[in-house]
């Protein structure tokens, strides 16, 4: 019987290719967004991998979250030095990284953080950041970008930025055109919003505020205050002149904008101490103890995260609140499931469609196979058989339609999977799952129950027109 | 006293039970013969043929081929018993486009145990019915090159296929030119002989009838209420 079959579907093997084709289309469009929107929840539920807890100001976790990783608002509220390092050094503390935040380079935000970012953050399935050129160098006036603004601003090592503050997508900005930052290294891609973002230390975070504080607060009057910060950043005449080129060294500017007359020889020889000279010289405490907008957290016992929620929560020196950012972005998809039901339902609907158009290829078929039924049924094929030999067919063709959706959209997976986690975050799974087999075995359900639709017809006529070929 | 292949007795049928086609008192076939049943086309000779091969059921009446009854079996049993004891040639169209002519006449050993198992070299009697029908060089030709008589041949030698002994034969010749007609006949006749096989012959060409052991007119048996 199926070598009839499979004749019978040969010598219509044209419109048998294409009802195959279409239902592997479909299917594959199915496959493909199930595997999309899977992809989709773990890299972007899996932004902050192995992460414990996200701590910030009190407020909604969600929008702790939102501004620290997504880049979306700001904080209402930063937390002091002495609440981080409260929590960074307890004990079943496995590692902190500090988020500090409030400047931007081009619209791209500029992350004060230190070195435990590179060592200690996961992504995506565990993986850990790494440098695509350069190094990983927080030390002053250096600056590491993410993928995405090396590739846009098509910076190399050893440029030198200019970082505003700010965030508020270009508008207002105060430049920080007397500190240069150099570039120091550029990491590979990750998918995360860390590609869109740059890492500069939080003490020359926190040496750019003083400066921010100073202009705004003196307009960039030489008092003696500003002096100090003069030094610190070299050129300070430029922000009054407006026109300081990003490559100009230390050397030029001190020759160039020393007109405060001061002398500025111990203090260029070494900025990293410009923290202390401010502690020293200036009234402003933020000087020396940066503030965080956000910190990432990770306790070396599992268990020790929700006590210690708790703990943070509720603090009483200053108000924080903590979250689980693996609840938090879960949570976050969730909001987002109508988006992923809708494209699902889509995706059923074309194979819904795909299958029909199978349904009438077969139905259409009937009246050029009356005479091959009559045949069948001249030589003793019992109606039952005609079903069979119908049904059987459409069952054929709707296998072989969600095995090649199948093949094709594990080919396309396999072409795309490294484009879409770099660039995306999008983690495509390889091989069959068990939701395609499922997906599979549907569409071949699906295309029997529709294959009974002319199977029942050529049923009926086998009874009704006896052996008269009516053509 | 020759045997009985066809029997028929008061049988009744129409495609609505309220507006009978078919309505014959007494018909018989009997062994071994040759019977040419005509009528002039709409006459009820399909149907007929149909009741016969067991596809359609009668309203009242009985039908026996070979001494059993098939208005007393059951669908799937009809089936079997058609497909095991009869042979049956198409007017037009007879053949599968997609198999070989030897697929084609070796069709109804694989839907027919009882078939395969009297043709014991289905290889040899392939070749045998070739020979009686005078197409022995067709058979590995496709079936798209042959010309309407050389089908009708293959149609006939793949209803004689399994020894069946009964073969119907719905207007065989209706789509050939006279010489043809005769030719095919003889060598259904031929192949009939060597197979110890009944014919029935349904035309509504007379001109056909003095070549038939016995010629029936439906017109006649069938009586209209």
């Amino acid at each position: 019987m199926f070598k009839i079959i499979y004749k019978s579907l040969m010598n219509r093997w044209f419109t048998a290719l294409l009802t195959v084709l279409s239902i592997g289309l479909s299917v594959s469009l199915l496959l493909a967004v199930e595997n999309m929107r899977k992809g989709t929840k773990e890299g972007f539920t899996q932004t902050i991998a192995s992460t414990d807890l996200i701590v910030g100001a009190k407020g909604s976790p969600l929008n702790l979250l939102l501004y620290t990783i997504f880049h979306m608002g700001s904080p209402t509220e930063n937390i002091s030095w002495e609440s981080y390092q409260t929590f960074a050094n307890g004990k079943d503390i496995d590692w902190t990284i500090p988020l500090a935040m409030g400047d931007s380079h081009k619209s791209f935000r500029v992350i004060g953080t230190d070195n435990n970012l590179f060592e200690h953050y996961k992504f995506g399935r565990q993986q850990s950041l790494t440098m695509k050129s350069g190094s990983f160098d927080l030390s002053t006036q250096k600056v590491v970008l993410g993928s995405t603004v090396a590739k846009t601003l098509g910076y190399k090592v050893g440029d030198e930025i200019i970082i505003a503050h700010g965030t508020g997508g270009g508008v207002s900005f105060h430049y920080h055109d007397d500190k240069p930052f150099s570039v120091s290294g550029m990491m590979a891609p990750t998918g995360t919003p860390l590609d869109k973002s740059l890492f500069i230390s939080l003490e020359s975070m926190t040496a750019l505020h003083a400066d921010d504080d100073h202009d705004h607060d003196h307009g960039g009057h030489a008092d003696a205050s500003e002096n100090e910060h003069d030094h610190e950043g070299h050129d300070h005449g430029d922000e009054h002149e407006g026109h300081e080129q990003e490559g100009q060294d230390h050397g030029d500017e001190h020759e160039g904008h020393d007109h405060e007359g001061h002398d500025h020889g111990d203090e260029h020889e070494g900025h990293d101490h410009e923290g202390h000279e401010h502690d020293d010289h200036s009234a402003h405490e933020d000087m020396e103890k940066p503030e965080l907008a956000a910190f990432l957290l990770k306790t070396k016992s599992r268990v020790g995260a929700l006590p210690l929620q708790r703990e943070i929560n509720d603090f009483e020196d200053e108000p924080l609140s903590a979250g689980i950012p693996g609840i938090i972005l879960s949570d976050l998809w969730k909001g987002l499931s109508y988006v992923e039901s809708t494209l699902t339902g889509i995706s059923v609907l074309v194979i819904v469609i795909g299958l029909l158009g199978m349904l009438i290829t077969l139905y259409n078929s009937l009246n050029e196979r009356k005479r091959e039924i009559a045949i069948f049924r001249s030589i003793g094929a019992s109606p039952l058989y005609i079903f069979t030999l119908l049904i059987s067919e459409a069952g054929i063709l709707s296998l072989m339609g969600a095995v090649t959706g199948l093949l094709l959209s594990n080919g396309v997976s396999i072409l795309v999977a490294d484009y879409l986690r770099e660039n995306f975050s999008v983690y495509l799974s390889l091989g069959v799952s068990i939701t395609d087999l499922a997906i599979v075995g549907l569409t071949v359900c699906l295309g029997l129950l529709l294959g009974a639709i002319p199977a029942m017809r050529a049923y009926r006529q086998t009874l009704q027109d006896g052996l008269t070929i009516k053509i | 006293m020759t045997e009985t292949a066809i029997g028929i007795k008061d049988l009744a049928f129409g495609y609505k039970p309220s507006k009978p086609v078919v309505t014959i008192q007494e018909f018989s076939v009997a062994k071994n013969t040759h019977t040419f049943l005509h009528g002039p086309s709409g006459a009820g000779k399909s149907t007929l043929l149909s009741l016969i091969a067991g596809i359609l059921t009668p309203q009242s009446g009985t039908i026996e081929i070979f001494g059993e009854t098939l208005s007393q079996m059951k669908a799937a049993q009809r089936d079997r018993f058609r497909g095991d004891h009869m042979g049956y040639i198409f007017q037009q169209f007879n053949l599968l486009p997609y198999l070989s002519v030897e697929e084609n006449i070796f069709l109804p050993l694989t839907m027919s145990p009882a078939k395969k198992n009297r043709s014991s070299s289905p290889a040899s009697e392939i070749d045998q019915l070739l020979d009686a029908l005078n197409i022995g060089d067709l058979k590995h030709q496709s079936v798209g090159s042959l010309s309407i008589g050389q089908q009708q041949r293959v149609a006939a030698a793949r209803s004689f296929m399994g020894q069946p002994k009964l073969i119907i034969a719905d207007e065989p010749t209706s789509s050939l030119d006279f010489d043809n007609r005769k030719a095919f006949i003889e060598c259904l006749f031929e192949a009939a002989k060597s197979a110890g096989a009944t014919i029935l012959f349904v035309s509504h060409d007379h001109s056909l009838s003095s070549l038939f052991d016995a010629s029936v007119s439906l017109s006649e048996i069938n009586r209209q209420p």
